[in-house]
């Protein structure tokens, strides 16, 4: 459903993704790892719409995205930045209904949907807070929540996607368990297609159905955790010495652990 | 920690309710204080007089000075007072900043040189165009005046999307001090009479000497703050951000221009009219969001029915406090919208927060 061709993105003489041919299915919870500066948040930019490609293509739903208007595309895709601010005090409710904008719901679903997507980030207790007033990680819960609840509702004859830029950096780590155990389920559950970006590879491989790792603007592997980790292709994108092991419970998910020197 | 509403749109009723009900008294007093005393009575009946509900011949001279001089200047008050709030409201929204303010940010200024240089050098340069359009001629040169100071203003201000408080004041402050600069070339070679009309300008008043003026002025406020109203929505969710408000489905760009040519139309057209009045476009959307919350569904016609009333009232302390003499109603607002201004900086710089 989100298929890039070709994709080339240049500022200046600096190149930041190099002829990056990719397709992400419906339902398939796709992660994008890399060091900084890979391209990953270039490549989320791309896709979201916000940078024009200078060489290729993006389609979307089987159209291209310069094709789509913006109202059109709002109700079938949903797009969390990497931080947002926001300095007006909106309760943490009103953030959360924002999301619902696009549609044309009648406001007792949209106050439904709001307070489910409050009860699954664990935001239900925050609803009548000033959004300003909430630390950082909660902040970034009711954003996720806000995105949530744009592709909450089935949108029948569309499909449903999911743009996540580093959707668990200020989170704690029970929180970012829940928040990525919870994609996984509107992936396969729901069939929303989802493309997030992520520093913790041990995460990835726990929850990933597909790892993509970019490396100086190129995708240099692509498939499932336990198929392109590898020590080798690790070590060297991340300039580190690194080890694998297996999880304790469940073989088929790699352990990353850098090396002691 | 501060309350806060979410927005219901039964609680934002009986604001606005309350709020017209509040426009309507003080109207009324408004019509009721002038230089000659009058009583609640006789003005009920001057009223109902003018409006053919009696034909009581003691009322005719009352109607007359109601008709004349009392009424044109309320709706002009309510029309300003309106029309500046709102526009603080959307400025505040555009960029994405409590402390935007036509005034403070030199778009009143602006619209004040173009209606200035109107005033001044109209006749010379351009006689036949001053006769073929008459007032609109000026109401067009303020609008361009605050157009280009806004767009400049906005442009300045805003690196990598975001808007930096210190440069849009900075910009303000350069905006204000250019245009005041280039009125103060200007008054060099006007003559008394356009002199006059130059010091009217900087200091502001509710004053109409013309009923026509205050038709065509009004032809422009109402429909342009009735059309910013519309863009309630997309100014909520431009306060998360451009991106996000694209994300949740707002042709921002085409939102923004929309909102920059209203806001200009509407605040070149006031000062055309009644000179710079400054504080109340920042003021009013402030003192709300505290009661009411920042959703702009409700911030929007609150801010306008709040300001009409604040800007009436403060008229009234203008006419009455030395009257029968009057002090310029710029005054009256800077000294109550000064302070307030300062105020609201210290609190935002301890709080961080609006």
């Amino acid at each position: 459903m989100y298929k890039t061709t070709n994709l080339k993105i240049q500022f200046g003489q600096h190149v930041l993704l190099h002829n990056l041919s990719m397709e992400i299915e419906s339902g398939q919870l796709c992660m994008v790892v890399g060091p900084n500066g890979a391209g990953k948040t270039t490549l989320l930019r791309c896709l979201d719409g916000e940078i024009n490609p200078t060489e290729g293509t993006i389609e979307f739903d089987g159209k291209l995205l310069d094709l789509w208007t913006t109202r059109e595309l709002a109700k079938s895709r949903a797009v969390l930045p990497q931080n947002s601010s926001l300095e007006f005090p909106f309760s943490v409710q009103d953030v959360v209904l924002m999301g619902r904008m696009p549609h044309d719901t009648p406001y007792e679903t949209d106050l439904e949907i709001a307070h489910q997507v409050l009860g699954v980030c664990d935001c239900q207790h925050l609803a009548q807070r000033a959004f300003p007033t909430l630390s950082g990680g909660e902040q970034q819960r009711t954003q996720t929540a806000r995105v949530l609840a744009q592709v909450w509702q089935d949108f029948p004859g569309h499909d449903r996607f999911l743009l996540l830029d580093e959707p668990v950096s200020a989170l704690d780590l029970s929180h970012q368990h829940s928040l990525l155990k919870l994609l996984k389920e509107l992936a396969d559950t729901q069939g929303i297609g989802i493309l997030c970006t992520l520093h913790n590879l041990n995460l990835a491989a726990q929850y990933a159905d597909r790892c993509l790792i970019l490396d100086q603007g190129r995708l240099v592997a692509d498939g499932a955790a336990n198929e392109v980790f590898t020590e080798e292709t690790l070590s060297n994108v991340f300039d580190l010495d690194i080890w694998l092991e297996q999880h304790p419970q469940d073989p088929s998910i790699p352990l990353i652990i850098p090396r002691l020197s | 920690m501060s309350p806060v509403h979410s927005y219901s749109s039964s609680r934002s009723k009986i604001v606005l309710i309350g709020l017209t009900a509040l426009v309507l008294t003080v109207s009324f007093v408004s019509l009721n204080s002038g230089a000659i005393e009058t009583g609640f009575g006789e003005t009920l009946s001057a009223i109902g007089h003018l409006l053919g509900m009696n034909q009581d011949a003691g009322s005719d001279r009352l109607a007359m000075i109601l008709s004349q001089i009392r009424l044109p200047r309320l709706l002009l008050g309510i029309l300003a007072g309106g029309g500046l709030a709102l526009s603080g409201a959307v400025m505040q929204a555009l960029f994405r900043n409590p402390m935007a303010d036509p005034g403070l940010l030199g778009v009143s200024a602006g619209a004040a040189f173009g209606a200035v240089l109107t005033i001044v050098l109209g006749v010379s340069l351009l006689p036949g165009l001053l006769t073929l359009m008459g007032n609109w001629l000026l109401l067009l040169m303020a609008f361009g005046g605050s157009l280009v100071s806004l767009l400049l203003v906005y442009r300045l201000a805003r690196i990598n999307n975001r808007t930096d408080i210190p440069t849009m004041l900075l910009a303000g402050v350069a905006m204000n001090a250019i245009t005041g600069s280039l009125i103060g070339l200007l008054s060099y070679v006007a003559s008394d009479n356009e002199l006059r009309d130059l010091i009217f300008w900087s200091l502001g008043s509710l004053e109409v000497t013309d009923w026509n003026k205050l038709i065509v002025a009004s032809i422009v406020i109402a429909p342009a703050c009735g059309a910013m109203l519309v863009y309630s929505g997309a100014l909520n969710a431009n306060l998360l951000g451009e991106n996000e408000a694209r994300h949740l489905g707002f042709d921002i760009e085409k939102v923004k221009t929309k909102l920059i040519i209203l806001v200009s139309l509407v605040v070149g057209v006031i000062v055309a009219m009644s000179g710079i009045i400054g504080f109340v476009g920042l003021v009013v959307p402030h003192l709300l969001r505290l009661v009411v919350g920042p959703d702009h569904r409700l911030l929007l016609p609150a801010s306008a029915l709040f300001g009409a009333a604040l800007l009436v009232l403060a008229d009234i302390v203008a006419r009455t406090m030395v009257a029968p003499a009057e002090v310029p109603i710029g005054i009256i607002t800077a000294v109550l919208g000064g302070p307030l201004f300062l105020w609201l900086l210290i609190r935002h710089k301890r709080r961080q927060i609006i």
